[in-house]
């Protein structure tokens, strides 16, 4: 049975058999190396075409998530200051499509932005960065204890969100190097020597939120944040650190191909009502490209293994792993006042 | 070799990324040749300077080791003096990096000490040789 026929079998057992499923149209989409994801169009009995986002588990990953969490992150901001797609079933069988699955809603006639466009959003820049850097304030404003997520991730203490993401990400790095990472052990031992002050709360962290990861329309409104697979409970400004690390864009000046930092601070700041306290930052900051480094040492390492040949893979280790590993050196010599 | 590979991978790079890519629907696969064109462009850069750029680290480690291995402490001095010592025979990109991983096993011992044992001279020393071989390594993409 190919693949169109067990979504129509799986839709119709959702929905009902009472009026037939047809799809129109179906295509895999490109970029989303953490899940397979497909764009289906069905329709069901003589009503109007619908489009559906398939996330299937892929058989290796980029980063080794819990499809539950993402799901629980977009019922999280259902109907909210937050927007998202609406998320409609989760599948945790495999007789379906022989992987776990979600379901969300098509969030139609918008496009995302490229890390390797020089500039991404053209004349909708400014308006698109106001809201990208509003709605992250308005995730960390959000009671995180309140929210479906929360039932499905650790909940840190104030002053041990640092102390568990950077033990997380380390682990990554232990786990999955092909070679000696000097300067990752090198930031590793500075933040644990050095560390931040505590969270100034503990609310829900996306986990990538950056360029590439939200959809926008033709008159620049963002209409969608999307992959949630890294979603957690934790300090809000790991959010916004990772937001501004520089790999986003090739625009130097405004970090994502969005506004200048310090503007894209103030707006994360009102709306969040919480402060982006510099010395916190700075530590999140260098803790954001060192995660950077660590996805894209398990990608390279899932790549070589030949366990995901998707040339995603491949990119991120001969591209974005250099890249973060430039940048973590020249922070820590900042940090440590190195000399040139 | 005539044409170079560097030649061949950046003209492969445009075929795909310019022509065939394009031809393709929108969706998955167009994507997937634009990414796999880009892959091209970038072990392109790394060909030509592959073998010079794992050299000089390694060169750079042994010197390091020499200077130092009198002040480490004393289970880790002998290994030093004698990884100083060494040289690359074999050039060929392999070899040099499993030379490279070897010594940088070292290094991540030898910073870890000098961190420890407050040598800031040593540490900011070391910082200094891996930015340096971070903005070697870096590949440069153009603007898609």
């Amino acid at each position: 049975m190919d693949i169109e026929q067990r979504i129509v079998r799986y839709l119709s057992l959702q929905w009902g058999e009472d009026e037939p499923v047809s799809i129109v149209a179906l295509s895999r989409i490109h970029g989303g190396a953490s899940r397979e994801t497909f764009r289906v169009r069905v329709r069901r009995g003589a009503g109007a075409e619908r489009g559906l986002i398939f996330r299937r588990d892929p058989v290796s990953t980029l980063i080794e998530t819990e499809r539950e969490i993402e799901f629980a992150a977009y019922r999280s901001f259902q109907d909210s200051a937050v927007p998202v797609p609406r998320a409609l079933f989760l599948e945790r069988g495999t007789e379906w499509l022989e992987r776990p699955f979600f379901v969300m809603e098509e969030i139609e006639g918008c496009s995302a932005g490229s890390i390797l466009a020089g500039d991404p959003y053209g004349p909708h820049r400014r308006r698109i960065g106001e809201q990208f850097h509003g709605i992250l304030g308005r995730i960390a404003a959000q009671d995180a204890m309140a929210s479906p997520l929360a039932a499905h991730v650790p909940i840190p203490a104030a002053d041990e969100a640092w102390r568990l993401e950077l033990a997380k990400w380390e682990q990554v790095i232990d786990e999955d190097e092909l070679e000696p990472q000097p300067i990752a052990r090198a930031v590793i031992r500075h933040l644990r020597a050095n560390p931040p002050p505590p969270a100034q709360k503990v609310s829900v962290v996306h986990g990538d939120y950056r360029t590439g990861n939200f959809l926008f329309d033709a008159t620049g409104t963002i209409r969608a944040i999307l992959d949630w697979e890294m979603a957690h409970v934790g300090d809000p400004l790991e959010d916004l650190a990772w937001s501004l690390d520089p790999l986003w864009s090739s625009d130097r000046e405004n970090p994502g191909g969005m506004l200048p930092r310090g503007e894209a601070i103030a707006i994360w700041q009102k709306c969040s009502g919480l402060v982006a306290d510099p010395k916190a930052l700075q530590w999140w900051t260098l803790f954001a490209s060192l995660k950077g480094l660590a996805i894209w040492i398990s990608s390279a390492k899932e790549f070589q293994a030949g366990t995901n040949i998707d040339p995603v893979m491949a990119f991120s280790g001969l591209y974005c792993l250099p890249f973060h590993n430039k940048r973590l050196a020249d922070l820590l010599a900042e940090a440590k006042g190195v000399k040139p | 070799m005539k044409p170079s590979p560097e030649l061949v991978l950046n003209q492969a790079f445009a075929k795909i990324a310019l022509e065939m890519g394009p031809a393709l629907p929108p969706g998955y696969g167009q994507g997937s040749a634009t990414t796999t064109a880009v892959l091209l462009l970038m072990v392109a850069q790394e060909f030509n300077r592959g073998a010079a750029v794992r050299k000089a680290e390694n060169d750079a480690m042994r010197a390091l080791f020499a200077d130092v291995a009198e002040r480490m402490p004393a289970s880790l001095a002998p290994t030093l003096r004698s990884a100083a010592g060494g040289q690359d025979t074999d050039l060929s990109v392999s070899a040099l990096d499993a030379a490279n991983a070897t010594l940088k096993r070292l290094l991540l011992e030898v910073h870890s000490a000098a961190e420890a044992g407050g040598d800031r001279v040593l540490d900011h020393r070391i910082i200094r040789l891996m930015q340096g071989w971070a903005a070697q390594r870096q590949v440069f993409l153009p603007a898609m």
